[in-house]
């Protein structure tokens, strides 16, 4: 495995040991659901690895640098909120109905507090000084940095109002390649006659 | 005035909106006087695919009621915090789910009726 896919499964298991019932964190791009799913604490954060890249860096053998980016799609959905026990009193008074119904919170409100709660839940855990390494060894990750994510307009087509978004992760990490050992360069033990040299590019090896 | 025609029509209608066929009981209360009125209407259990702008499939439950005009007291106009019961699924005889009116009214007043797309309600 290499050390990116490592790294894949160190942020998730940080962020389900952080969560504490607030969100919920799956690994992989879900293929369908409900969006009654993703009500309240159930909100839902979904990370896998988007990209990598390896600067050149002529390195014959490694460690090769990998900069990799981690996708974190959120997922939110919300109710209304309405004092449901006035409604469903059949002796509540006109007055209490009407001051129940007028202090209705909005879906589309609750949804968008939601999320900016959400997304701000995971920066900080990301992001936490403690967490530098998401857990792993020392000086595992560099230049970790959450570069910020952005939000969609507020799907209106059910009965419920969703928000989904897409934040960014980046870091470094060192990938080491196990393959075969190169074969060592033949020797020349005998003598070689070098005619002319007008550059230079000769020496003798120092054994010493 | 309304012509014989398009009564007819309005008249047509309401019978399939309240008729056995169709009609479902529905309680709808009022903001602004909290006036409960208990109509026979049509409810829609539908559900739709959505896909935001990050790509993912999700199904939504798209709950619509449609009810005469003639049989309201007082009719929802739109920006108002009305509630809407109705039954949990098409099988149910009584209205326990209760629903509020987020989204935009659809009106029918050319055809007598209204149409009200539901959003979910939880305890606040």
């Amino acid at each position: 495995m290499m050390m990116y896919e490592t790294v894949k499964a160190a942020i998730i298991a940080l962020l389900v040991s952080k969560a504490a019932g607030r969100f919920r964190v799956v690994g992989s791009q879900v293929m369908g659901a409900n969006t009654e799913e993703f009500i309240g604490n159930d909100r839902c954060v979904r990370v896998f690895n988007r990209s990598k890249q390896f600067p050149e860096n002529r390195s014959l053998n490694g460690p090769y640098q990998n900069d990799v980016s981690v996708d974190l799609q959120f997922i939110t959905s919300a109710e209304a909120a309405v004092n449901l026990a006035v409604l469903n009193d059949p002796s509540s008074t006109p007055a209490e109905i009407i001051a129940a119904l007028n202090a209705r919170e909005n879906a589309s409100d609750l949804a968008d507090n939601s999320y900016d709660e959400f997304t701000g839940l995971v920066f900080s855990i990301l992001m936490d000084a403690t967490a530098q390494d998401f857990g792993l060894a020392d000086y595992t990750i560099d230049n970790r940095w959450y570069t910020g994510d952005t939000k969609s307009d507020t799907e209106t087509h059910g009965d419920l109002q969703v928000l989904t978004g897409i934040g960014t992760l980046k870091f470094s990490v060192e990938e080491t390649v196990s393959g075969a050992t190169p074969t060592p360069v033949d020797k020349h033990n005998g003598t070689i006659m070098i005619k002319d040299d007008p550059n230079v590019n000769t020496e003798v090896e120092n054994n010493g | 005035m309304v012509s014989l025609l398009r009564k007819r029509q309005i008249d047509d209608l309401d019978r399939v909106l309240s008729g056995p066929d169709w009609g479902m009981p529905i309680v709808l209360i009022s903001p602004n006087t909290g006036l409960v009125q208990s109509v026979t209407g049509r409810v829609d259990y539908n559900s739709k695919e959505i896909d935001p702008e990050s790509g993912l499939q999700l199904t939504v439950e798209k709950p619509i009621v449609t009810v005469a005009l003639a049989l309201l007291t007082e009719v929802p106009k739109p920006g108002e915090n009305w509630a809407i019961k109705i039954p949990v699924s098409p099988g149910s005889d009584t209205p326990t789910e209760t629903y509020v009116l987020e989204l935009a009214i659809e009106n029918g007043h050319s055809m007598g009726f209204i149409k009200l797309p539901l959003t979910k309600a939880g305890q606040s």
